[in-house]
This record gives structure tokens, sequence and C-alpha cells, in this order.
């Protein structure tokens, strides 16, 4: 049984070292230099008995039972484990392209490197991940302005199941007191001109209700994550996240999906979907503890989901001269009237340019009302044509 | 690290002092922070170890 793992974070190495324990052959692909993914950063030392690990490697395509490697040889597998996890979703306002603004995400990953980028820094978005991040920066001696939350944690007391099923969750919470007095609740960051920041008051919509300036060097943005799901892109979905059955199987035949590319739950849950999913790439049956980690942690998840879910209200941040696309420098005004994704790439170019629409799809069809049709693109990263003429011909 | 950045020397700590307003993601999902570097071109700056001595150059972003 030849198993083939992507992505070496909590999900992708627990469901290697699953699936070789019940015997398959596993090879597990990263494109980072060490296992980890984006919770443990390089900090994981995996190393496991039938599994081999191929670093610094990063898979574009799968066609049938064969996945593409760049720089390596193709692999092919009997079960494929897609654990590729997720990235911030950033929502737009004026200023948002320019210096001093990046994605919490890509501050928690400079933080884990002992960078800060600079002395006076705002954390702003929502979900619990932004906690994290401004503890992080704080401890290496950035002076936090703000950490500004667009929802309201109140909505978190009408979900007394899912906390009670997850008790630890709320206990990580007491390690970042230190910056839980910057922390300011339907509160955003709604434009920023060099270091004159606008701060928002915002009402239940995420609709401005008052404001003020602040001074900040950088601005860290965060509105909840957007799976990585480029590598299967006919697999069945819902808001992008891919849909799986309680033994982690996608809807395309062979191929597994565990950690944050099916939903934002947290390392732990990560972890316990992708024993499940290894086990079942193996075709062996899921432990039953992994099953109920798993129900317990995606109550958490549920009710993350609810509290956190991005509102419409942030539309009204931007004017008709903010940036859209990032690539391809699509204002808000650009983007004109149209009925479906594909009419909207074509006539105004948004999500065109290198990123293939990463950044900015999800963000223009919210803005045009175009059904989003999730992250479909035929290649998961793009590929230098050198590259691609190197490839024998059947595979282009 | 002391590197050559389009030309003139440097020295920075990481690469996303080298590239405001592009480097964004942090995670090689964005394509912000392609450079060429030592000579490669099109390489996602947030996935290359600096050392010293790299010499990166921004390509012009016109079609
Ligand atoms: C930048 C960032 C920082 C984060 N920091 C924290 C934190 O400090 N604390 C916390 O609790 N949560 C953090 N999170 C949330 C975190 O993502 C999850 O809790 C957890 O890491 C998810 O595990 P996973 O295994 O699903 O995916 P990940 O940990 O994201 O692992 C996925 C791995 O797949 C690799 N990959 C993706 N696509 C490909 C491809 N095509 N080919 C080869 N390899 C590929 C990635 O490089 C990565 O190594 C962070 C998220 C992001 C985006
Ligand atoms: S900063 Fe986004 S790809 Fe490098």
């Amino acid at each position: 049984m030849r198993v083939v793992v992507v992505g070496a974070g909590p999900a992708g190495m627990a469901a290697a070292r699953t699936a070789a324990d019940a015997g398959a052959d596993v090879t597990l692909v990263d494109s980072e230099p060490e296992a980890g993914g984006q919770y443990l950063r390089g900090r994981a030392r995996f190393s496991h008995d039938g599994v081999t690990h191929l670093k610094n490697t990063e898979a574009w395509m799968v066609e049938n039972q064969t996945l593409h490697l760049r720089g390596h040889p193709p692999l092919t597998f009997d079960s494929l484990v897609i654990a590729t996890g997720a990235y911030d979703r950033p929502l737009p306002f004026p200023g948002w392209d320019g210096p001093g603004v990046i994605t919490a995400g890509a501050a928690q990953a400079l933080a884990k490197q002992g960078v800060t980028l600079a002395e006076r820094v705002i954390v702003s978005g929502s979900g619990p991940f932004l906690l994290p991040v401004a503890t992080a920066l704080q401890d290496l001696g950035a002076t936090i302005v703000g950490v500004y939350e667009a929802s309201s944690p109140t909505k978190w007391l009408r979900e007394a199941r899912a906390i009670a099923a997850n008790r630890h969750k709320i206990a990580e919470l007491a390690s970042y007191r230190r910056v839980l007095p910057h922390l300011e609740t339907r509160t955003a960051v709604i434009a920023k001109h060099g270091s004159r920041v606008t701060v928002a008051k915002l009402d239940g919509q995420w609709r401005p209700t008052s404001h003020r300036t602040e001074h900040a060097d950088l601005v860290c943005v965060g509105y909840g994550f957007l799976p990585r799901t480029d590598l299967v892109p006919e697999a069945a979905r819902t808001n992008d996240f891919l849909d799986v059955d309680e033994r982690q199987r996608t809807s395309v035949p062979n191929v597994y999906a565990a950690g944050e590319v099916t939903g934002i739950g947290g390392a732990d849950l990560s972890e316990a979907e992708g024993v499940v999913a290894g086990a079942a790439a193996a075709g062996r049956q899921p432990p039953p503890r992994a099953l109920k980690a798993i129900r317990n942690g995606r109550l958490f998840a549920a009710a993350l989901d609810r509290a956190h879910a991005v509102q419409p209200g942030w539309q009204t941040w931007l004017n008709d001269d903010t940036t859209v696309c990032r690539c391809e420098e699509v204002r808000r005004k650009d983007l004109g009237r149209a009925t479906t994704m594909r009419e909207l790439k074509l006539t105004s170019r948004v999500a065109m340019g290198r990123c293939q629409g990463r950044i900015c799809a999800r963000n223009a069809a919210d803005l045009t009302g175009v059904p989003f049709d999730g992250q479909r693109r035929v290649i998961a990263i793009p590929i230098p044509l050198g590259e691609l003429a190197e490839l024998p011909e059947e595979q282009q | 690290m002391k590197v050559t950045f389009n030309g003139l020397h440097k020295e920075v700590a990481h690469v996303a002092e080298l590239l405001p307003g592009r480097f964004f993601c942090g995670i090689g999902v964005c394509f912000g922070c392609v450079a060429e570097i030592n000579g490669v071109p099109e390489v996602r700056a947030c996935r290359h170890q600096l050392r010293d001595g790299d010499v990166i150059t921004t390509q012009d972003r016109q079609p």
C-alpha cells in the first residue's frame, strides 16, 4: 500500500505516522526545509519508521493516481492525504497594499524567526489567533498599540456545549493574558496612511460607527483563514473547505483530507483528523479516541466559525480607488458588473495575477455579489514555463 | 545579514525588511515577494533563508 501525504503540519505528520504504523509505505511531501507546518514551524523533529520525508518539495498537481512535484520525479499512490493547511484571509482597506501591512500569519511566522519588523504594532482581524500573534510580537519587545477584534466575544457565552467539551482550549487563553488589556472588540483598522492608522468602532455588521487615529508602523491583519485546496480543484467543498466523511475521505476517489483544509479548529483537531485519515488511507479502522477528539473539536470549530464569521459591513471600509487585487492592481471601481467569477476575472483581471486569486478572489466575489466558485485552479503553484517544458508531453 | 539588494549594499535581519508592501502572507501563498535571488528568477523571497552575500533583485512588475 503506497500512501502519499502532502503537508507536514500537525495533520500530515499524524497521518504519515499512523499510515506507516499500519504497514503502509509512506512518503510525506512538504515545501518547507523542516516538518512542523504553521503551528510548529520547523520545530518538530520528524522522523518515523516507514516514512520517507521529502523536504523542500512542492506538490503542484494530482493526476489520477500520480502526484506531480517540483524538482522531483512524480510519485504514484494508492491513497493520497491532503494536509496542506490554510492561510490568513485579509480584508482590503485603503492602504492595505502599502508598506507596513502584513497578514497576522506572516507576523507570527516572522516572530518564530525572531523578527518583528517594527516598534509599534497593531493586530486587527477576527478570531482567537490574534492573541498568540500579539503575544509573540510583545515577547520580542514590540509595543502593542492595540489588538482589534471585529466580532463580539459575548457570542461565545451562547456556545456552552462547545466550551464544555473543549476546556483545554479555554485554558490556552490564559497564556495570552498579558495582551488582553490591549484587546478591543467590535473594532478594526479601516485605513492606513503612513503611520497614521484609522481605527473604527463597528456595529454588529462591521459598519464603522465612529473612528479615531492611532500611530503604528505595522498592522497585522487576519479575518480567519482560507484553505489551501488547489491540489484537488474538483473536490466537493463547503465555503471552500473540503468536504470529508467520517473517515476523512473527500469526494475524489482515494483522496483523503485532514487538518485545516477541512475547517479551522486548531492544531489538536488537525492532528486527530490526521490520525483518522492516515488509518483510513492505509485501509485500517480509525481509532475511536481520534474519532471522539474530532467530534469535540468540530463543536468548537463550529462555535468559532459562528462567533467570528466575516460580516458584510467590511465592504464599506473601501473607497473606489482601494486596491482589491494586489497582483494586478485592480481597484474596487474596476470590478464592474459581472455575473460569474469567470466573467469577473476576464473583464477586470481580478484574480488573474501571480497569486491566482488566493488573496483576492473571495473578497472580489463578496464585493460584486458574484457566486464564489471556490479556488478552482488547474495548477497549484505557478510554474516557470521552462519547468513545464521539461515535463514529458503527456503530463502537460 | 549583508546582502546586495537592487545593486545596493544592505544589512538586514530578514528579507521582509527589503520588500515593504510586497512581503505579505509570509508563507508562499501571495507571491508578492517574488524576486530574483542569486540569479534564480521568480523565487518567493519569504521561502528563502537569507545568507550573507545574497544578491536580490526585484523584477519590474510591468507586463
Ligand atoms: C502563517 C500561520 C501561522 C500560524 N501560527 C499559529 C500559531 O502560532 N499557533 C496556533 O495555534 N496556530 C497557528 N496557526 C494556525 C495553524 O495553521 C493550525 O493550528 C495548524 O498548524 C494546522 O495544521 P495543518 O496540519 O492542518 O496545516 P499546516 O500546519 O498549515 O501544515 C501544512 C503544511 O503543508 C505545506 N504545504 C502546503 N501546500 C503544499 C504543497 N502544494 N506542496 C507541499 N507542501 C505544501 C505547508 O508548507 C505546511 O508545511 C497559523 C496559521 C498560519 C497560516
Ligand atoms: S510573502 Fe506571500 S508569497 Fe512570500
